[in-house]
């Protein structure tokens, strides 16, 4: 009994540690590969808390592989865009002007009534009044409404006309993305002209948007990582 | 870069706690099987092992505790309950039926210990 209690409180200490350096992240936030480690962790720190026999190291060198995988995949799809794709998808447009992109949905094995259950989650009932909607990778709904169905602000009172258009990543940490410039009907040449413009260079840019109408927004890399 | 420390210093423990737990457990068993084999030989020339079986069971009662870290402790129950039955066996009155018995057992604590070294020891079979 008490080697019971002793074990559990081992196993408990083991395990707080271990998602303390995994990172705080909500259940419904989970990146596809942290939900898999996080059940996983769950279920191998049952073991030896059920079964007397089988000794701690067990549970805790199989707690702590995990966590050395998890943080190791967290850093690697921090710097490649290509392995983060791989890991944990990519955000899909599932509401464009209004109109449901039916194959979009298709890919992402969504029916309408998923799609109007999380819609109506953001307090929109009319999907005509959607500019874009897009489904993140976490199974989230993002919607922007079209200007006629946003609630004014003092600018807008204040400007004469007001369009929606989607911001997209063109480039994130460093990397330029070929396929939001291929939908926004840009070039690499006309993103170099912009940062030259802000003498700016690719690798010194953390994330820049730009919208349809060519409105951009850039978040230069902190120095020394800080 | 925190995190990252973390994991490197996670990884050194892991490999390091590895390292220790099979050279330990190896080692440990590896003793004990040349303890039962001076055992059998000194019985087959006809001396009482009495004493030994005793000896190695006093270290093995010691060692078990830290071998229990890593070792499946159904594993280590089975070697000392054979160990046990061997000692009892021996302080009965000797007739060929208990020296079968008494043979038998000893091998017991080998093979379990062969069991052990298998299990703690990385080849494909444990993979799979």
């Amino acid at each position: 009994m008490t080697a019971s209690i002793i074990r559990t409180i081992i196993i408990y200490f083991s395990i707080t540690v271990a998602i303390r350096l995994m990172g705080k992240r909500q259940i419904g936030d989970m990146q596809p590969n942290e939900l898999v480690v996080t059940l996983l962790i769950s279920e191998i720190a049952a073991i030896p808390l059920q079964d007397q026999s089988r000794p701690l190291s067990d549970g805790i060198m199989a707690i702590s592989v995990l966590v050395v995988l998890e943080i190791i995949m967290s850093v690697i799809t921090m710097k490649s865009f290509f392995i983060r794709k791989l890991m944990s998808g990519q955000s899909i447009v599932i509401i464009k002007n209004g109109v449901i992109d039916q194959k979009a949905m298709k890919s992402v094995r969504m029916t309408v009534l998923d799609l109007v259950e999380l819609l109506r989650g953001q307090n929109v009932f009319d999907i005509s009044s959607v500019a874009f909607a897009v489904l993140e990778v976490n199974g989230d709904l993002s919607v922007l409404l079209k200007s006629a169905n946003q609630p004014a602000t003092v600018k807008d009172v204040t400007s004469a006309e007001r369009t929606t258009t989607l911001p997209l990543p063109v480039i994130i940490d460093g990397n330029i993305i070929d396929e939001t410039l291929l939908s926004l009907q840009l070039n690499r040449d006309k993103i170099t002209e912009i940062l030259k413009q802000n003498s700016l260079k690719t690798k010194q840019i953390f994330l820049m948007t730009i919208d349809r109408n060519g409105k951009y927004n850039i978040v230069k890399k902190e120095e020394n990582g800080k | 870069m925190k995190r990252f420390s973390a994991a490197i210093i996670l990884t050194a423990f892991i490999i390091i706690s590895e390292f220790i737990c099979v050279k330990y457990i190896n080692r440990s068993c590896e003793k004990y099987i040349g303890l039962i084999d001076k055992c059998k030989t000194a019985y087959f020339d006809g001396e009482n092992i009495g004493d030994d079986l005793e000896e190695i069971k006093s270290q093995w009662e010691k060692d078990e505790n830290f071998m229990s870290f890593f070792v499946n402790h159904k594993n280590l129950s089975d070697v000392d309950s054979a160990i046990k039955t061997a000692i009892n066996i021996n302080n009965r009155k000797h007739n060929d039926k208990y020296e079968i018995a008494l043979n038998e057992q000893i091998n017991n604590v080998t093979v379990k210990l062969l069991e052990i070294k298998e299990e703690i020891n990385f080849n494909l079979k444990s993979i799979a």
